[in-house]
């Protein structure tokens, strides 16, 4: 099954009441389809049935009536003091006489011996055979008999009845015709189409008078050529010509030949079906105008809940990208409103925290600013080997000395802005300034692998800084400013220090106190060394360093000497003999 | 039952019906009184009454008869009775009983007559002088039929209630006999069979007989009945 995706909440509610909604309208539109069409079934079959049933009565009557005009004549005495003549001539015209007091379309008079006596047709012979001898025999049998005889093109309905004088003398045989007119009279009474078919020899039908136009005859004749004996007295839907016809088939009599005549009365179900097709536009246009008022209503109130959700998703998304300025504004009481509340709330949270952080990483190292917004600020630290540097601008005293304080913090910020960064690139924490000092650490808060190669790096770069600001400074006259750096690997306490209200993250130990003292052991000049490292840092170090071994000193406040190095610089990897020179 | 030739001033009908048959028997060879009995039944085995039966001797001519007057009396609109054999030459009073008129005719070709609207006895009798049947109708009553059937013969009858017709006076010898009823279907001829007048012959006729094909009597007006 394929699966539509719709990406926006809005479109997907929309899609559902749509659905929902044709759904339902297409069930009523089926539904009320099929109950009218069954409906019209039920009442045509019944009105079928019933009108089967006046047609059958009606012929009856007809045939009664005939049958009672024909006793009449049986029995009338001027007729048979003709028929006793036994002149053809008179006899004929008694009879032509008696036709047109009973309106009958045909009146023969046949003998005993089953000859034609006499006949109105232009067609009769006197003294020929009368086609129906057994009609004859089964009158006299009965006394009378009816059929239908088909004479020419003609069908008769039909009652042979005795000419009494006072016995049966002769047999009156008296039809009337069933043509288009009988069946137009039918249908005035009942409004249905009334078509009749008669057996023929070889099994077929014909249509002999019918309702309908000519041009339908045909096709209709066609249908019930097949299989329409099978359809006898059941109501069946015929398509003739286009239109649906619901049909209705009766046995209206036989010839003596026992070939049946059938009366096949129709209703058009096409034409019962008029108000429904009305009904139908009606349900399709109150449909499509339900459709469209729904898509509006459902767009309306899928927008009244997608409209604050769209605001907040476009809120959420500028916090995302860390604009906190613009508030979401959703004007609601509901839970979108609360939602919304929530938002704005964490929002105007969130830019404080930001405010604090940016803060923050100005007052303290970026990566110390991490590390006390990362947990909970308590006091406390840990034990922990890092690397501790300390960075002194040399002859800075006598330098301010001839500045004004703005000048010498102006020149301060410059060095230390330079140095920090240095520091910071590779990897290290401007833990604090001490006057004209800096005081950094490598391996805390975080710590690397590298902590001591980065230290080293670092003062390597540190002191090719101070070249480059050299130069500069000589440019301008001034005098060269020096650089001492001093750095120790060692175990110190990292951590929070001072009170809950007030307090720094740092580093305090041994380690610290005997990076401070080498950076000091830089200004003694039998060292010659502007960056001095103990042993254990060159030893915590990978990389490959140029330096030279200051032997083991004494360090002031300690009892043990400490092995140390004067750090030269980067050993140069493809030419190791050719040392770069601070 | 008495011998009462020609006392026709005889009233009662009844009487006279009774008398028909037996006058036409009283013949001059009474001498030689065998006779033959027929029983006539219908398809349904069940004994046909007014069935006419005559017989001719096989070998020769039938013996001169003089005919006798016969009556088919009206009564109470209906003919009575209402099936008569006679012979030839035979003439037959219709005497009017009712007290309204009767308009009696046969338009059948062994004797075509009428009688016009009268009441009481007519001066004439009919004579009938072909053989045949006749059907006698009322112009102004159509229920009422009657027949008379007409044989050259002098040995006829008529069956009973119980079917059974006896024809008396016959010499011992070998008869044709037939038999006619007005509802037969086919001819006398179809029905012929041959018996000897040995004493104690009985003869069986099945006919097939059609329905009554005559008018149902009306209701007189003012809800009379029949």
């Amino acid at each position: 099954m394929i699966r539509l995706r719709f990406k926006s909440f809005q479109s997907r509610i929309l899609l559902f009441f749509l659905v929902l909604f044709s759904l339902i309208l297409s069930a009523t539109y089926i539904l009320v389809g099929l109950a009218n069409l069954s409906n019209a079934h039920s009442i045509i079959e019944a009105d079928l049935k019933s009108a089967s049933k006046i047609f059958l009565r009606l012929m009856d009557v007809r045939t009664g009536q005939l049958a009672d005009s024909a006793r009449i004549l049986s029995e009338d005495y001027a007729f048979k003091a003709a028929f006793a003549t036994g002149d053809l001539p008179t006899i004929g015209s008694a009879l032509a006489n008696q036709r047109g007091r009973i309106g009958a379309d045909m009146i023969k008079l046949v003998s005993s011996e089953k000859k034609l006596i006499v006949g109105t047709d232009a067609a009769d012979v006197s003294g020929s055979a009368f086609g129906y001898p057994g009609l004859i025999e089964m009158a006299a049998d009965q006394g009378e008999a009816y059929a239908l005889l088909v004479i020419g093109e003609e069908t008769y309905q039909t009652v042979v009845v005795p000419l009494l004088a006072p016995a049966p003398v002769a047999w009156i045989v008296i039809g009337f015709k069933i043509n288009d007119a009988v069946a137009k009279d039918f249908k005035k009474l009942t409004n249905m189409e009334v078509s009749f078919f008669q057996e023929e020899a070889g099994g077929k039908v014909g249509c002999f008078a019918s309702t309908i136009p000519m041009r339908q005859r045909r096709p209709l004749l066609g249908l019930f050529q097949t299989g329409w004996k099978e359809r006898k007295g059941d109501a069946s839907e015929l398509r003739v010509m286009g239109d649906s016809y619901i049909s209705l088939t009766t046995q209206i009599g036989k010839t003596p030949g026992g070939e049946a005549a059938y009366a096949v009365l129709q209703r058009s179900l096409t034409r019962m079906m008029e108000p429904f097709v009305n009904l139908k536009k009606n349900l399709i246009a109150i449909g499509l105008a339900g459709l469209a008022i729904s898509a509006l209503a459902g767009i309306v109130v899928s927008r009244s809940v997608t409209k604050p959700i769209t605001s907040l998703v476009e809120g959420v998304g500028r916090v995302e990208k860390g604009d906190y300025s613009t508030l979401v504004r959703v004007e609601q009481g509901d839970e979108m409103g609360t939602l919304a509340t929530a938002i704005n709330k964490m929002t105007v949270e969130l830019a404080e925290k930001d405010k604090i952080r940016d803060l923050l990483g100005k007052v303290v190292s970026h990566e110390v600013a991490e590390e006390l917004l990362g947990k909970d600020v308590e006091l406390g630290g840990e034990l922990r080997e890092i690397t501790v540097m300390f960075v002194d601008i040399r002859g800075f005293s006598a330098r301010a000395e001839g500045l004004n304080p703005k000048e010498v913090l102006s020149f301060l910020n410059v060095v230390f802005t330079t140095l920090g960064t240095i520091i910071e690139e590779k990897g290290g924490v401007v833990d604090k300034y001490i006057g004209d000092a800096i005081m950094a650490l490598f391996g805390a808060p975080v710590k690397h692998d590298d902590d001591a190669d980065y230290a080293l790096i670092a003062a390597i770069k540190i002191q090719e800084a101070v070249g480059s600001i050299n130069l500069d400074l000589e440019s301008r006259g001034m005098a060269r400013m020096e650089v001492g750096v001093g750095i120790n690997t060692g175990v110190t306490v990292v951590g929070n220090m001072g009170s809950m209200h007030r307090m720094n993250y740092t580093a305090i130990g041994d380690g610290v106190n005997l990076a401070a003292r080498l950076q000091e052991l830089t200004r003694r000049a039998i060292f010659d060394a502007k960056i001095v490292v103990s042993e254990r840092t060159i030893s915590k170090a990978k990389g490959n360093y140029l330096t030279r071994d200051l032997g083991m000193v004494n360090i002031r406040g300690r009892t043990e000497p400490v092995r140390l190095y004067a750090l030269i610089g980067k050993s140069d990897p493809e030419n190791p003999s050719n040392p770069k020179t601070l | 039952m008495g011998f009462r030739v020609g006392s026709l001033s005889a009233t009662k009908a009844s009487a006279l019906v009774a008398l028909t048959a037996t006058l036409a028997l009283a013949q001059p060879h009474a001498a030689f009184s065998h006779e033959i009995d027929l029983l006539v039944r219908d398809a349904n085995g069940v004994p046909t009454v007014n069935a006419v039966a005559y017989a001719y001797p096989a070998a020769g001519d039938v013996s001169k008869w003089e005919p006798k007057p016969v009556i088919v009396d009206q009564i109470d609109k209906e003919f009575t009775p209402s099936v008569t054999v006679v012979p030839i030459g035979t003439p037959v009073y219709f005497p009017n009983n009712d007290d309204i008129r009767h308009h009696v005719y046969s338009f059948s070709p062994a004797k075509t007559f009428e009688l016009p609207l009268y009441s009481g006895k007519p001066s004439k009798p009919v004579v009938f002088d072909k053989p045949g049947a006749v059907a006698l109708g009322c112009n102004i009553h159509d229920w009422m039929v009657a027949y008379i059937y007409v044989v050259d013969t002098p040995y006829y009858a008529k069956t009973g209630k119980d079917g059974v017709a006896r024809l008396e006076n016959l010499q011992p010898e070998k008869y044709d006999v037939f038999v006619w009823h007005p509802w037969m279907r086919g001819k006398p001829e179809d029905y012929r069979k041959s018996a000897t007048a040995d004493g104690n012959t009985r003869v069986e006729f099945d006919v097939k007989l059609r329905a009554n094909l005559h008018i149902r009597r009306a209701p007189a007006l003012g809800g009379g009945g029949y």
